[in-house]
C-alpha cells in the first residue's frame, strides 16, 4: 500500500495546520479577591486641595474623658484636651496594556481591545489596593500567635481577645494568607465540645478558593494571597483589625485634559485610550492614586504564624 | 538616617542542565527569566517594645527575641511620600519613620553587618529580578529558587536568630525594660495553645509551647 492521505505525509499535511486559535480563552490563577470595599476600611474621602497630603485629627471625645466629683461650689478645672494628627499622601499607580493594529485584526478572541482591557485593569487597581492593605496589617505592636508555630483556632481566638480587651469596636476584618487559613481550619476540623457543633465552623470548611471565607464569631474572615512573610520567610503575617485602624484616601483626578480618550472614570481609577497612528498601536493605561495610613494602632493586631 | 541600597544577587540559584542525548527544546526568545513574584521596595526593619517572640534556635532550645516589621519605602503605604521623578519604589520614608518612632518604633540600621549563608555582608536587604522586569527585594536570608514554575526559597533561619540576637543586644533598650508586660500577655496566649493539647494539634504542639513557655520563665523571673 502507498501513497495513504495521513495527517503528516500523503499530502495530509497541507490540509491541517499545527494548531488552530480557539476563540476560548481561560484565566490565569491568581488571588482576584479585592478588599476594597470592606467596611472595616475608614475611606478618608474628601478631595485633595492645596496639598498633595492630607491631615486629619484623631480626637478623645464622647466618653474619652470621665467627669469628676466636685463639691458644691467647687470650681471645675478644664480636661485637657486629647487629640493626635495624622496623615495620609495618595501616590500614583498604573499599569498600561499596548497592541499594535495588526495583532489586534488577527486576534480571534477579542480581548485585545480598549473595553475588555479597561475592564483587567480595573480588576488590577483592586489587587493593588489589597497588596498594598496586606502591607498595613502585618505592621501593629499587638500580636497573636508565635513564630513557626501553625496557626490554631487558639490564636483566631488570641486575636479577637486582644481586640476586644482593647475596647475596639467591632465589626472585625481578618485576613489571612490561604496556608494560615488552612491551619486555623484543620485545627477547627479536630475541635469538639460547643466548637464543632458552630455553624460558623462549617461554614469555614466549605472550599471557595480566595476571598471571603465566612464570618465566625462575626468577624469577617478572609484569605488573601497578598498576606506578607514575617522573619525572614519562617511565617506569615496576617492580622486582624476593627474600623478605625486603618484608613485610605484615594484621589479622584477631575476633569481629563482636552483630547483625551477617557474609556473609564470610575472616580479614582481613570482608564484612557493612547493612540500612536504613526506606529499603529493602541496604549490602554490605567491609573489609581491612593495611599494607607494607620490611624490607630490598639485597633489591629497581627497574626504570625508558620509558613 | 542613612539607607543603604540593597544589593542584587544572581537572577537564577538553580539552573537544569540538559541531559546528555536529549533534542534541544525550542524556547521562546522572549521567556521570562525572572523570579514569578510580586515587585516589592527596599525596606528597612523595625522593632517595638511591645513585639517579642520566643524563637526556637535549635537543639531544642528557644530564646526571646524581638518580632520585627519591615516599612517598605513603597510610596502611599504609610506615610511613605513619592519622590518626583522616581519609581513609586523608591519612595522616601523620612514621614513614614517619624511617625512610626512617634508610636515607639525603633529602625534597625539597613547598614548592620550581618551574616546570611555562611558570608558575612553589610546590610540586610537585596533584590532579585521577578520575571516582568520589576525587582523583588528580600532579606538576604532568602534565596529564590525555581522548581519547575514555581517558586521556591532557600532560608537561612540561623543566619537570622544571629541577626535578631544582635538587634537585642547591640542595638535595641535592653529587654527587661520593656518586655514584662508583652511576654506575659505571649505566656497566656500559649498556655491557652497547650491547654488544648486534647486535640490532635494541640497534643504534637504541646511539647514544643511548653518548652517556650519555660523560655519565658526563665527570663520573667
Amino acid at each position: 500500500m502507498a501513497d495513504e492521505i495521513l495527517y503528516g505525509s500523503g499530502g495530509g499535511q497541507n490540509l491541517v495546520v499545527a494548531a488552530v486559535a480557539s476563540q476560548m480563552v481561560l484565566e490565569a490563577l491568581a488571588d482576584r479577591a479585592s478588599l476594597r470595599n470592606a467596611p472595616q476600611l475608614v475611606n478618608l474621602g474628601d478631595p485633595l486641595v492645596g496639598s498633595g497630603t492630607q491631615a486629619f485629627a484623631v480626637v478623645g471625645l464622647d466618653g474619652y474623658d470621665l467627669m469628676s466629683s466636685r463639691t458644691e461650689i467647687q470650681s471645675i478645672a478644664n480636661q485637657a484636651f486629647t487629640s493626635a494628627q495624622k496623615t495620609v499622601t495618595p501616590a500614583r499607580y498604573g499599569l498600561a496594556y499596548s497592541y499594535s493594529d495588526y495583532v489586534s485584526a488577527v486576534d480571534p478572541t477579542g480581548i485585545l481591545s480598549p473595553a475588555r482591557l479597561s475592564q483587567s485593569i480595573l480588576g488590577s487597581a483592586n489587587m493593588t489596593f489589597t497588596n498594598n492593605l496586606a502591607k498595613m496589617v502585618d505592621d501593629f505592636a499587638t500580636t497573636a500567635g508565635a513564630t513557626t508555630v501553625a496557626m490554631t483556632h487558639d490564636t483566631f481566638l488570641a486575636a479577637q481577645f486582644k481586640l476586644e480587651q482593647n475596647k475596639v469596636p467591632g465589626p472585625y476584618l481578618c485576613i489571612l494568607k490561604p496556608k494560615q487559613f488552612t491551619d486555623w481550619a484543620s485545627d477547627l476540623e479536630t475541635r469538639g465540645g460547643v466548637t464543632q457543633w458552630r455553624t460558623a465552623t462549617e461554614e469555614m470548611m466549605i472550599a471557595k478558593g480566595p476571598g471571603f471565607k465566612g464570618s465566625y464569631n462575626g468577624i469577617d474572615v478572609f484569605s488573601s494571597d497578598q498576606v506578607q512573610s514575617a522573619n525572614a520567610g519562617a511565617d506569615w503575617a496576617g492580622g486582624m483589625f476593627g474600623r478605625g485602624a486603618i484608613g485610605f484616601k484615594e484621589l479622584a483626578l477631575g476633569a481629563p485634559a482636552p483630547g483625551a480618550i477617557v474609556l473609564v472614570e470610575a472616580g479614582p481609577v481613570r482608564v484612557e485610550l493612547d493612540r500612536s497612528v504613526r506606529t499603529g498601536e493602541t496604549a490602554i493605561v490605567g491609573t489609581y492614586w491612593h495611599g494607607f495610613v494607620e490611624i490607630e494602632d490598639l485597633r489591629g493586631v497581627t497574626i504570625v504564624s508558620a509558613q | 538616617m542613612p539607607v543603604e541600597p540593597a544589593k542584587q544577587t544572581s537572577k537564577a540559584a538553580h539552573t537544569s542542565k540538559a541531559t546528555k542525548g536529549s533534542k534541544p527544546v525550542a524556547v521562546p526568545k522572549e521567556r521570562p527569566t525572572g523570579f514569578p513574584l510580586n515587585a516589592s521596595s527596599n525596606f528597612i526593619f523595625m522593632a517595638h517594645p511591645m513585639r517579642w517572640d520566643v524563637f526556637p534556635v535549635g537543639n531544642g532550645e528557644y530564646e526571646i527575641l524581638p518580632l520585627l516589621t519591615k516599612l517598605e519605602f513603597q510610596a502611599g503605604i504609610a506615610g511613605v511620600l513619592p519622590v518626583k521623578g522616581k519609581d513609586l519604589q523608591d519612595g522616601d520614608p523620612s514621614w513614614a519613620l517619624l511617625a512610626k518612632q512617634q508610636s515607639g518604633w525603633q529602625a534597625i540600621p539597613a547598614d548592620t553587618e550581618v551574616t546570611a549563608f555562611g558570608e558575612k555582608e553589610v546590610g540586610y536587604v537585596h533584590f532579585v529580578e521577578n520575571d516582568r522586569g520589576e525587582y523583588s527585594h528580600l532579606s538576604v536570608w532568602e534565596r529564590p529558587y525555581m522548581l519547575g514554575s514555581s517558586v521556591f526559597f532557600d532560608r537561612d533561619q540561623d543566619g537570622y536568630i544571629q541577626f535578631l540576637r544582635h538587634c537585642k543586644t547591640n542595638i535595641l533598650p535592653p529587654m527587661d525594660q520593656n518586655v514584662g508586660k508583652a511576654l506575659q500577655a505571649k505566656l497566656k496566649e500559649l498556655a491557652s495553645l497547650a491547654k488544648n493539647s486534647a486535640t490532635p494539634r494541640g497534643k504534637e504542639t504541646a511539647e514544643e509551647i511548653n518548652a517556650r513557655i519555660e523560655a519565658i520563665k526563665k527570663v520573667s523571673k
